[in-house]
């Protein structure tokens, strides 16, 4: 499973879900971080990337656990997936 | 001294009952009143059965002599006990007047040859109980201490902190603890916040010292720039122009700090801030310093209860960034015109030294318990020159006493930590604030821990319902933060004239507690158990486990965020040191929830049984060192008041190489917030010598008289100290011998 942390509000993070048709991607679980979801919060914990979140959104976790950040990067990650 | 007073044996100094034959003979009574002798308690001095047969006497009729609470003699009066009535409680007049005639009555018919006041307190309590006036008894009631737990108090010593010795200071400490503890809970919090402690829901530490707020950190910078001026002191000290005088105004400073919190006095970049005074010295100089300092805060203090003082000394290798361009300041407190950059090498060669001490070992070689080096890793650490070699002398020092623990703040992070694993990390704010030094003041206020395997018992296994009783728990956490809160300012209100002055004292401009810079600590305890019930597999076991652990201390964060952003209090976790907390859940779920026999640690056949510390794996869990500093580090950024990994060594005795290496890895590889590494040593009484390993004898002299020790949870003691469910835990503690497996 590959993940994306997302927040409300953040620009990045909706012009990487409006670059990529996340619905052709079942392999890939949006979690959106915000104060009534303690599941994304403990899966970005679980990456070990809550330092990096208070930085830099969106990150890409891959199922080979490779974390990216940035939105390029991430569209680009995910737009070759959807290939 | 009353000889009369000698032969009793129940007596006691709350005064609950004095038998007659203490003052069998009348001379000696009217010697004793002469003298006006101060003893606690109360006593009949006149036998009044011949008058009762005579029928109802008038209150001032009664030959009855009362021992009050102040210390004095009193005749029967029984408007006393409608006065009392009136003043601490909202009774009406027609029903204290009825209390007080029934109680007059009750005494009379009795025949009882002696009374005190605490007992009369009681009759009238048992008749507002009768009444149904739940209210008015509470208001109404005496807190103290039974005759036989003073006796037990005053003869055994005490395991529910094993840094309090066994001793008169220490006696006269919990006897005092029990009453504030008895007040906190009666008068101080609600009766849902106490009820929710009594049943072991949460857990409100401290309680004792219910007047004063958990723990405090500051710099050396106050002390340095205002000297030693204490409200209520005899003498006010100017700045500190030597160094011996530097160190004596910061050991006095501490303890009035210590009589001023419950918990652990912690001091940020010690080397850094001493530099200045040391600027010139010879090494033999510095080496005294150095070791004044470490003595000073290692044998027992003369402060609280004879307990030596909680210490934390934060230190550094580099400048920290914030403090690079920050004026110094030196001798007398005046500015010496450098910034604290300037004075790296004598920062540096200080705590090089400090270290060279701790290698030593007290006089039997025994490692310090106290003031626990915190040497913070940080990006800088590893670019100032001379890191390798002093990174390599303090894994020396852990490796051979244990002492150094090793704080990541990585990327821009600073903190100052303190007690077991407590830190706060400085904000924006503070960084603002570091040109100011003396202004880096930060507290907790109070630290109440949430029993975590107890809500699993009651979800029975659902999920939601786990959650939500999570939930409940914190905002009783909350609750709690906010009543004692409310008591503080109280008492601060009341400046520096009241109780807590030094705490209002304003030398800088504003309080020295600055209120809005406070944090509110919630803990757990048990999150292994917890999980380990509610999904059948124990944390470390497997991924699952793991990722569900995880998403209860991220749910604890984001309610404790939410509470904090509603209530404009800052809510943060903590892991719990849970030194005797661990042990008290499990006893107390052992006896409520049989199920807790499936989860619960330890020997349950010798009653050592304990929960696993806060979010620790299982103790006794055989993972790779590395491995369990990784994966318990991943549960550290959530918990922003401190976090800690233990290794413990057993009687391996590891090269610095290795920890070095383990701690560069730990600093680039994992989440770890701070890590330390624990050996176990015997002292011998007899010789004197320390040995590696927990020996049953000496291996020197081959004595039995000896002292093991390790570290309890975020300090070293003799395990003869040790609670019972400690004795269970050390039992299970998986030894590493190999450390980079
Ligand atoms: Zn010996």
């Amino acid at each position: 499973m590959t993940y994306l942390f997302t927040k409300q509000g953040c620009g990045k993070c909706d012009w990487v879900k409006s670059k990529v048709n996340l619905d052709k991607l079942p392999d890939v679980s949006v979690m959106t971080l915000d104060e009534d979801n303690p599941e994304a919060l403990a899966m970005l914990a679980y990456f070990g990337c809550v330092s990096l979140s208070e930085k830099k959104l969106p990150i890409l976790v891959s199922g080979q656990g490779e974390v990216i950040t940035g939105a390029i990067p991430i569209a680009n990650f995910l737009s070759e997936r959807c290939e | 001294m009353v000889q009369w007073w000698k032969r009793g044996k129940a007596h006691q100094s709350s005064g609950k009952q004095i038998m007659a034959k203490n003052i069998s003979n009348p001379t000696d009574y009217n010697k004793y009143l002469k003298r006006g002798t101060a003893m606690a308690g109360a006593t009949v001095i006149r036998d009044f059965r011949e008058q009762q047969a005579t029928g109802r006497l008038e209150t001032t009729d009664m030959a009855l002599f009362v021992r009050t609470s102040g210390e004095a003699m009193d005749g029967w009066d029984r408007s006393k006990i409608v006065d009392a009535l009136l003043r601490e409680t909202f009774i009406d007049e027609g029903t204290a007047e009825e209390i007080s005639l029934e109680v007059e009555n009750n005494i009379r018919r009795s025949g009882i040859k002696m009374i005190t006041a605490p007992l009369i307190r009681e009759m009238v309590n048992a008749k507002l109980l009768e009444r149904g006036l739940e209210r008015e008894r509470r208001q109404h009631t005496r807190l103290g201490v039974p005759l036989f737990d003073v006796h037990q108090l005053i003869t055994q010593p005490n395991k529910e902190n094993a840094n309090v010795p066994h001793g008169p200071e220490a006696t006269n400490l919990t006897l005092a603890e029990n009453i504030k503890k008895e007040y906190a809970l009666l008068n101080v919090f609600s009766q849902d916040v106490g009820d929710a402690h009594m049943r072991g829901d949460v857990h409100l530490h401290d309680l004792g010292f219910i007047d004063r707020p958990y723990c405090s950190g500051q710099s050396l910078e106050y002390i340095k720039k205002f000297g030693l001026n204490l409200p209520n002191s005899l003498a006010m000290a100017k700045p500190a122009k030597h160094p011996e005088v530097l160190l004596a105004h910061m050991v006095k400073f501490a303890a009035a700090l210590q009589s001023h919190f419950a918990g652990a006095i912690g001091w940020d970049a010690v080397n850094l801030f001493f530099a200045p005074h040391l600027r010139g010295l010879s090494q033999n100089d510095v080496r005294q310093l150095a070791q004044m300092l470490i003595f000073e805060f290692s044998q027992q203090a003369v402060a609280r209860g004879g307990q030596a003082i909680f210490t934390d000394i934060n230190l550094y290798w580099e400048v920290p960034k914030h403090f690079e361009n920050v004026p110094a300041i030196g001798p007398g407190g005046e500015f010496t015109g450098l910034t604290y950059s300037d004075y790296l090498p004598e920062a540096q060669n200080f705590v090089w030294t400090l270290f060279d001490i701790y290698r030593e070992g007290d006089g039997s070689a025994r490692p310090f318990f106290f003031p626990k080096p915190l040497v913070h890793i940080t990006e800088k650490f590893f670019k100032t020159p001379g890191h390798e070699d002093f990174l390599r002398h303090i894994c020396d020092v852990a490796g051979e006493k244990g002492n150094t623990y090793f704080v990541f703040d990585r990327g821009e992070t600073a903190k100052i930590s303190e007690c077991c694993r407590l830190s706060f990390k400085l904000e924006k704010s503070d960084l603002d604030d570091a040109v100011h030094p003396w202004k880096m003041r930060y507290s907790a206020m109070q630290n109440v821990t949430i029993n975590l395997p107890r809500i699993a018992y009651e979800a029975k296994g659902d999920d939601t319902r786990l959650f939500s009783l999570l939930t409940e728990r914190i905002a009783l956490a909350a609750e709690a933060h906010l009543q004692k809160k409310a008591f503080i300012e109280r008492l601060l209100a009341l400046g520096e004239t009241g109780p807590l002055a030094l705490l209002s004292m304003d030398r800088d401009g504003e309080p020295y507690l600055r209120m809005h810079r406070v944090t509110y600590l919630i803990g757990m305890v048990g999150l292994n158990e917890m999980v380990q019930y509610h999904t059948g597999e124990e944390l470390h076991s497997t991924e699952e486990a793991m990722k569900f652990g995880l998403k209860v201390i991220a749910h604890m964060n984001l309610v404790a965020g939410r509470l904090g952003r509603q209530k404009n209090m800052r809510f943060v976790l903590e892991q719990t040191p849970a030194e005797s907390t661990a042990y008290r859940f499990a006893k107390l779920d052992m006896k409520m929830f049989p199920q807790a026999q499936s989860v619960v640690k330890g020997d349950l056949g010798r009653e050592e049984i304990y929960y696993t510390n806060s979010t620790l794996f299982n103790v006794g869990s055989h993972v790779d060192p590395i491995e369990r500093v990784r994966r318990e580090g991943l549960f550290h950024p959530l918990i922003e008041a401190g976090s800690l990994t233990h290794v413990w060594l057993g009687e391996t005795r590891p090269s610095a190489e290795s920890l070095a290496n383990f701690v560069v890895k730990t600093f680039r590889m994992t989440h770890n917030d701070q890590v330390a590494f624990s050996p176990e040593l015997t002292t011998c009484i007899s010789c004197g010598r320390t040995s590696r390993g927990l020996n049953e004898a000496c291996p020197y002299c081959k004595s039995h008289s000896i002292e093991q020790i390790t570290r309890i949870t975020g300090y070293f003691t003799k395990i003869s100290s040790w609670n019972k469910g400690k004795i269970g835990e050390l039992k299970d503690r998986f030894r590493c011998n190999d450390l980079c497996a």
